[in-house]
């Protein structure tokens, strides 16, 4: 059995995941800050600017789950709050028109704006973002001959994210450009109607975090795996090796020219254990998942990149961690 | 209705203190935090973080209820430190610790292992992942994709690269 090295690892066994025999638990270890500064790394291995797939190396498990935590529900963005309804003849009922306008990502960058204050009545510059959507659906005039289609047949019949218009409310037109501040997609679709019905909105977006409502959420998905990873313990040739190959996701075994199986790549491999099904393959593979090395996936919704909503979850808990000396020292 | 306002989870009440201290009568060394408005993100956090210190006795968190929105941390320490002390240190490791991961996650270079990925894999990708990153970026990139069981220590610290880096901030 080759000898694996001394990183922490959790090993998949055919009916059981368990610690292994030399890893005596993270927990226990007295932490040094030199300690850490020399064993953790970071490397974004993926990123655009709606999806980050990055991982974070030799870290506390409790470290990854806050963060994971943080960018769900406490890094903020904007949202639709408030719908003031002057007319609605459309068939959608207005709480449900409203909620669906709520669940809209828009494209503002909280960072640029402030919290608006719980008992305020009216918003400000600074943290109210105001939008109007005016539609009214009518027979269209010019219809083609023999279409039966309703895009045809009438005229603003799907109502889209798109014709939400922004309001700019004091100095807003100046500092924002009207490019940054509308919905992340136009072609989300709001409602569908039939001549004669007619939306005319007023929609009132303010900042708010995840914790109070879903749709403040700046992330899609924000989630992480240990890393994978795939030891042979013995040499595995022919249709065997084939087998082998077959029991993992494509890629992470691979034969070399003479049809010996090798580990390609087990980052990506779903650890499915399927191996385990075949007697003769069993006894050579050992499954593991490094302890300490978290693959985080992060999807952005669109108004941060998901490399500044990590940034930001930083901050946040910082901010959090400096509050919280501020308020124990008052102990003293 | 009846619903509570959704603020009620991050906003503290007039008057309601972040933290409150209350010593445990039954055992010496020992204090009962309770923090409001918070919860296992931090609670877990600072749990781990306070284990981590040998002179720490006992560390535990719970989250009294699931409609109140606060988490209570018993610590007990050895005779010659404080509960207090304890949570102060570890919050201050942590600060300490976050500060690295800002800094680090700022200067980390972005490569993509598109190629890499199991339907358009080749042999030898290593190499190739080393040619397309910058030339100033370190070459530890690479190092863990292949399994090879390299050190991490062998992997050049930050502060080796910082000035070289052109700034490639995220902000």
């Amino acid at each position: 059995m080759p000898q694996l090295d001394e990183k922490p690892r959790v090993l998949l066994e055919e009916f059981r995941v368990k610690n292994a025999p030399n890893d005596y638990g993270m927990a226990d270890e007295k932490w040094s800050f030199k300690k850490f500064a020399k064993k953790f790394r970071i490397v974004i291995v993926r990123m655009d600017n709606f999806e980050m797939e990055f991982d974070l190396i030799g870290m506390q498990p409790a470290f990854a789950n806050a963060f994971r935590r943080l960018m769900l529900s406490e890094v903020p963005s904007m949202a639709i709050e408030k719908v003031m309804i002057k007319n609605n003849t459309s068939i959608i009922q207005d709480e449900v028109l409203a909620h669906r306008l709520g669940l809209i990502p828009l494209k503002a960058d909280p960072r640029l704006f402030e919290y608006r204050p719980e008992d305020a009545t009216e918003g400000t510059e600074f943290n109210t973002l105001e939008f109007s959507l005016k539609v009214k659906c009518l027979v269209n005039k010019n219809q083609p001959k023999d279409s039966y289609r309703a895009e045809d047949l009438y005229e603003n019949h799907s109502v889209y994210s798109s014709q939400i218009k922004w309001q700019p409310i004091g100095n807003q037109a100046s500092v924002h450009n009207e490019a940054d501040i509308c919905p992340v997609q136009g072609d989300i679709l709001i409602s569908k109607m039939r001549p004669g019905h007619e939306l005319d909105l007023q929609l009132v977006a303010v900042k708010g975090i995840g914790r109070d409502h879903a749709k403040f959420s700046p992330v899609a998905t924000a989630s992480y795996r240990l890393l994978p990873e795939v030891t042979l313990t013995r040499e595995i040739k022919g249709s065997e090796a084939s087998l082998l190959q077959s029991c993992f996701a494509p890629g992470v075994i691979s034969l070399d020219s003479e049809g010996k199986a090798y580990v390609q790549d087990a980052r990506y491999d779903t650890c499915s254990r399927n191996v385990f099904r075949y007697d003769e393959l069993k006894d050579a593979v050992i499954l593991s998942r490094v302890r300490d090395h978290f693959i985080f996936n992060v999807e952005s919704v669109g108004a941060m990149t998901p490399n500044v909503i990590f940034v930001e979850a930083v901050k946040i808990l910082r901010d959090k961690c400096k509050s919280f000396l501020d308020e124990l020292n008052k102990f003293n | 209705m009846n619903a509570p306002p959704t603020f009620e989870s991050f906003l503290l009440y007039d008057g309601e203190k972040k933290v409150q201290k209350e010593e445990d009568t039954k055992v010496t060394n020992a204090a009962i935090f309770t923090v409001n408005k918070e919860d296992h993100t931090l609670g877990n956090m600072i749990r781990h973080q306070l284990l981590k210190d040998p002179k720490v006795l006992f560390a535990g968190y719970k989250v009294p209820h699931p409609l109140e929105h606060k988490f209570v941390l018993r610590i007990q320490t050895t005779s010659d430190y404080t509960p207090q002390e304890a949570f102060m240190n570890a919050i201050t490791d942590l600060t300490s610790e976050l500060s690295l991961f800002e800094e680090r996650f700022k200067f980390s270079g972005v490569f993509s292992i598109s190629a890499l990925h199991p339907c358009e894999a080749g042999a030898g990708h290593s190499t190739s992942i080393k040619k397309n990153l910058h030339h100033n970026m370190p070459v530890c990139y690479a190092d863990y994709i292949n399994n090879s069981a390299r050190d991490r220590a062998e992997i050049a610290p930050c502060e080796e690269y910082r000035r070289d880096v052109p700034s490639a901030t995220m902000d």
